[in-house]
């Protein structure tokens, strides 16, 4: 049953006999003969007429009011936010006639707006106005807090990213948020309406009851109560048929369903704030393979997509599709600082035209914090600079421009494409933001989509899609208005690695074919590998290492880009160059001078290339297959021996990796990290060690985890890097 | 609860929850009225009778020592609503015979006797500010004018006086109750309303009242009767004689009721 337990059927059932039971027994009170003669008298018709037309303007104007509202309390910081969201629960705990009593107290005729209005002629009591006056008042709270929920468990990732396609903001809001919001607005609208339509305290209190004009169907059923018991009961079989009928037709199967993929709340992830989750893939029943029209070695033609305004007269469709090979506007620079002292963030990035330069480093180091500083998304605190070849977006005594003015896309972890658009639509969302004709715009996303492959697609919607279709169209909806900066964050880490790989050619090709400014936040070996030129790595916001990705990736100077290579690496400084004696001579084998390093493991003996001082800051490099473990200290040849404590040992390719630490920082037990690319932003804990053994060598060893143990290297496989 | 403090160390605390949200539940349904030992007698009134009744109430404690009474006041149409559901009341008192009359004719009361008498009066609000002097000034089409509405016993005597003397009021509302119609005159939302003079008596300094005699041949009939099986009959029948008696027909008239 769901996985909820038995138990709950209980309370359920009371539950929902506390509400039925009422309501039908007071349908066999009805004597079904003498029904029609009530309903049809005239004060009860003016009594239905009038509450539906009052509740509908009521409703409307909640609606009208109340959207704004909801949307300024979830998503605006104000000062005395929260004080307005208490007070607008008010009507909801006043018992209604002290609301009519407030309201006397504004609008009646000695109240403080009423008296002028009366100056003017006009009076609210006692007028139908007033009646929809009181109803909204009891209603709006209903209307306000559905949504305002709603919006809070809403990320705004769709917004942001809507936001970089160039939507203005009441384009993301008409566009975007309400129909995300559809569902809540529908119940909100519903609650409002039953409300207004039940309303009888504030409306006897401000508006009076005089039929056909105040007294509405509540007001007529609590009157007849007094002198005809069964008319009461008639008329409010009327209100619970009426009162059914609207929810009933609110709830219909075209009440929009959340489609399981993307659904908003079920995972803040892969936006502009990266966490867990992962879309459901297997929705759609294309197989994930490549269409055979758009194999990836044939997919990506020559030349840029075309532009939006801005990019070279690019706006007619003419010249619209990938062919028109000379329209590729040349590669921009992009330089980035960001300061932000309270937070210890410094970060100053380059990245020359066309380069493609992924950002590693471990959770919380500033990655992310980065991307959105050039996207100029979220609310930044500090200093921000950014340039995009000579334009200006932000910096010092320059206004930070809007997302949609900063010619960037977004490719995050969640495709975010949006729910109620076609494909085709969500590729063509942007290029129509930014001013494209929409027949232009369509043939420019039939385009994109066909070299992504995924052309057959286009007329479905997103939950329709696979994870790995769905970000081969978040790629050609990024590419689509021809951004000069492309911001990628961690964009495959939800998908298969099958469709990860896939979708990574893909953005290979196009970057290849049309090279593009490119900033890439990621954890994975193979996006530093297949994508990016340089890389950089971020550490409690500072870049701590900055070089090409192949120097990184086999040279890696910080702890972090050690085990993002999964190499052991220990850094400490240096007491010896070109010592005399068997280390001497192993490094003239090795070709390179030697050097010893002292670091948290002791003295550290190897070779380098570089040119060291005594006393410099340098780090130790060594593979984990390199190492050999015993039990007692070997003696005589060059090596270094680590006494160290065994922490954890798994599978690594056909070897086993053990893990050892030298007890100071120990963390009880590895817990089946792997250095490489699966976590390699575990907290930072250089005097982790890593060995890999056959297994053989291990069982022939016995270890367990909790050993003493001695893990030796040759000097000779230790290489001495200046830091 | 230092009852739980006393507990050894250890025990389930867990099972203590249930046992103290019966507890709770317990006391919040017998509405903790084990207080007294003594007997109870329980009155519904009309809501016009709050103030002489809850007098009389006083002086009946008195005379009844270890006696509670409990009232429980409200529109005549909902205490017979009350009754029919088979309310535990002793005495019910409302504030017209025909809500009367449908419980005695249900035999849910035994004979019922008129007590007190209530005529409608003409208010208005301090200072008269629309110059209202006579019924007649109720039809002018500048008068903002609140009745009861003709369901409810007060609106009836209303279109009883306006019909008697030939007016037709400017009616922009017609209430669900006696103290809504005052409760608009008291504010000057209404320019006039005709409710019972001792419902006038109760806002003295919000509300004028405008002499009004042709209300005088309209005369609200107010009858007590004990219900068919209370749980308290003696005290009951010694309700019945207080407010019957001299006491209560001096409360009665103090608070502007009429005596038959």
């Amino acid at each position: 049953m769901n996985g909820l337990p038995r138990w709950v059927v209980l309370p359920a059932t009371l539950g929902a006999l506390l509400v039925v039971l009422p309501v039908a027994s007071l349908l066999t009170r009805v004597d079904v003969g003498s029904l029609w003669p009530l309903l049809t008298a005239p004060g009860a018709r003016d009594a239905l007429w009038l509450s539906l037309r009052t509740s509908v303007v009521a409703t409307v104007l909640c609606v009208a009011l109340g959207v704004p509202l909801a949307l300024l309390l979830a998503r605006a910081s104000f000062p005395g936010r929260r004080v307005v969201r208490a007070l607008l629960l008010l009507p909801l705990v006043l018992p209604p006639v002290v609301g009519g009593l407030a309201l006397l107290t504004l609008l009646g005729r000695s109240g403080l707006l009423g008296g002028v209005l009366e100056v003017l002629g006009m009076r609210v009591p006692f007028t139908t106005a007033a009646v929809v006056v009181a109803q909204a008042f009891v209603a709006l709270p209903f209307l306000v807090l559905t949504l305002d929920g709603a919006l809070r468990s809403h990320d705004t990732a769709h917004e942001d990213v809507a936001a970089t396609l160039g939507a203005r903001p009441t384009r993301i809001l008409l566009r975007v948020t309400l129909p995300a919001l559809a569902p809540a607005l529908i119940s909100g609208t519903v609650l409002a309406f039953a409300r207004a339509l039940g309303e009888f305290g504030a409306t006897i209190t401000f508006a009076g009851a005089l039929q056909g004009v105040t007294q509405t169907l509540p007001l007529e059923i609590y009157l007849q109560r007094s002198s005809d018991p069964d008319a009461a009961v008639a008329l409010s079989l009327v209100l619970v048929v009426v009162a059914l009928a609207i929810i009933v037709a609110a709830y219909g199967p075209w009440f929009p369903q959340i489609p399981e993929q993307g659904a908003p709340g079920s995972a803040a992830a892969g936006g502009p704030t990266p966490a867990a989750g992962r879309p459901s893939s297997s929705v759609g029943a294309e197989p994930e393979g490549w269409p055979s029209e758009a194999a990836p070695s044939a997919g990506w033609p020559g030349g840029r997509p075309g532009g939006p305004p801005g990019g070279g007269g690019a706006v007619g469709g003419g010249a619209v599709g990938t062919t028109g090979g000379g329209r590729a506007r040349p590669p921009t620079p992009l330089r980035i600082h960001v300061r932000v002292p309270e937070r210890g963030v410094d970060v100053s990035v380059d990245v020359p035209a066309g380069e493609v330069v992924a950002v590693l480093g471990p959770n919380g180091a500033g990655k992310s914090t980065l991307l959105q500083a050039v996207a100029g998304l979220g609310g930044h605190r500090g200093d921000v600079t950014v340039t995009i070849g000579d334009r200006v977006l932000a910096g010092p005594g320059v206004p930070a421009a809007p997302p949609r003015d900063r010619r960037v896309g977004w490719l995050g972890q969640r495709a975010l494409l949006l729910r109620h658009l076609s494909v085709a639509d969500n590729v063509a969302f942007g290029p129509v933001s930014r001013g494209m004709p929409r027949a232009a715009a369509r043939a420019l996303a039939r385009s994109l989509l066909s070299d992504v492959g995924a052309a057959h697609l286009a007329g479905r919607r997103p939950h329709e899609l696979s994870g790995g279709q769905a970000q081969r169209v978040a790629i050609a909806r990024a590419l689509a208005t021809d951004p000069d900066v492309l911001l990628v964050d961690e964009p495959f880490s939800a998908l298969d690695v099958g469709a990860a790989q896939r979708a990574r050619l893909l953005l290979q090709a196009a970057h290849r074919a049309a090279p593009r400014t490119t900033l890439l936040v990621t954890h994975d070996l193979l996006d530093v590998a297949q994508l990016a030129d340089r890389v950089i790595v971020l550490e409690e916001g500072h870049v701590v290492e900055d070089g090409p990705a192949g120097e990184v990736l086999t040279r890696p100077r910080s702890a972090f880009g050690g085990r993002f290579a999964g190499v052991n690496l220990l850094a400490g400084r240096v007491t010896v160059t070109a010592a005399g004696g068997g280390q001497e001579r192993a490094a003239e084998a090795a070709g390179g001078s030697s050097a010893v390093l002292a670091t948290v493991l002791g003295d550290v003996h190897g070779t380098t290339e570089d040119v060291l001082d005594t006393d410099t800051e340098a780090v130790a490099l060594f593979e984990p297959r390199a190492v050999s473990v015993h039990r007692d200290p070997p003696g005589g040849s060059p090596r270094n021996a680590f006494p160290v404590l065994l922490t954890g040992i798994e599978p690594h390719g056909p070897l086993l990796r053990m893990w050892a630490t030298t007890g100071r920082g120990h963390r009880g037990g590895h817990g089946g990290e792997d250095v490489g690319a699966a976590h390699p932003d575990a907290p930072a804990a250089p005097e982790q060690i890593a060995a890999d053994l056959t297994p053989a060598a291990v069982a022939e060893l016995g270890a367990v985890p909790g050993e003493q143990l001695w893990f030796v290297v040759k000097a000779a496989e230790v290489t001495v890097l200046l830091r | 609860m230092p009852r739980l403090a006393k507990l050894p160390a250890g025990a389930p605390r867990r099972a203590l929850a249930p046992g103290a949200a019966a507890l709770v539940i317990g006391l919040v349904l017998t509405g903790c009225a084990s207080t007294s030992d003594g007997e109870k007698l329980t009155v519904l009134a009309a809501a016009s009778l709050r103030e002489p009744f809850a007098a009389l109430a006083t002086t009946f404690e008195e005379a009844h020592p270890g006696v509670d009474v409990t009232m429980s006041f409200g529109g005549s149409s909902g205490l017979a609503d009350q009754v029919e559901a088979g309310a535990p009341a002793d005495v019910v008192a409302t504030a017209d015979e025909l809500t009367m009359a449908r419980l005695s004719d249900a035999g849910l009361v035994t004979t019922p006797t008129v007590f007190a008498t209530n005529v409608l009066t003409i208010v208005v609000p301090t200072g008269n500010p629309s110059g209202v002097e006579s019924l007649a000034d109720l039809g002018r089409r500048d008068v903002d004018v609140v009745l009861c509405a003709p369901e409810v016993p007060c609106g009836r005597a209303a279109a009883a006086v306006a019909d008697g003397a030939g007016v037709t009021p400017h009616t922009v509302s017609a209430e669900p109750s006696v103290t809504d119609v005052l409760a608009k005159v008291a504010l000057g939302e209404a320019d006039a309303g005709l409710v019972y003079v001792t419902d006038a008596a109760t806002e003295p300094d919000d509300v004028e009242t405008v002499p009004t005699p042709e209300a005088a041949d309209v005369v609200n009939r107010y009858p007590l009767a004990v219900l068919a099986d209370p749980p308290a009959p003696d005290l009951a029948a010694d309700w019945v004689a207080l407010v019957t008696g001299e006491e209560g027909r001096s409360a009665l008239s103090e608070a502007g009721f009429g005596t038959p």
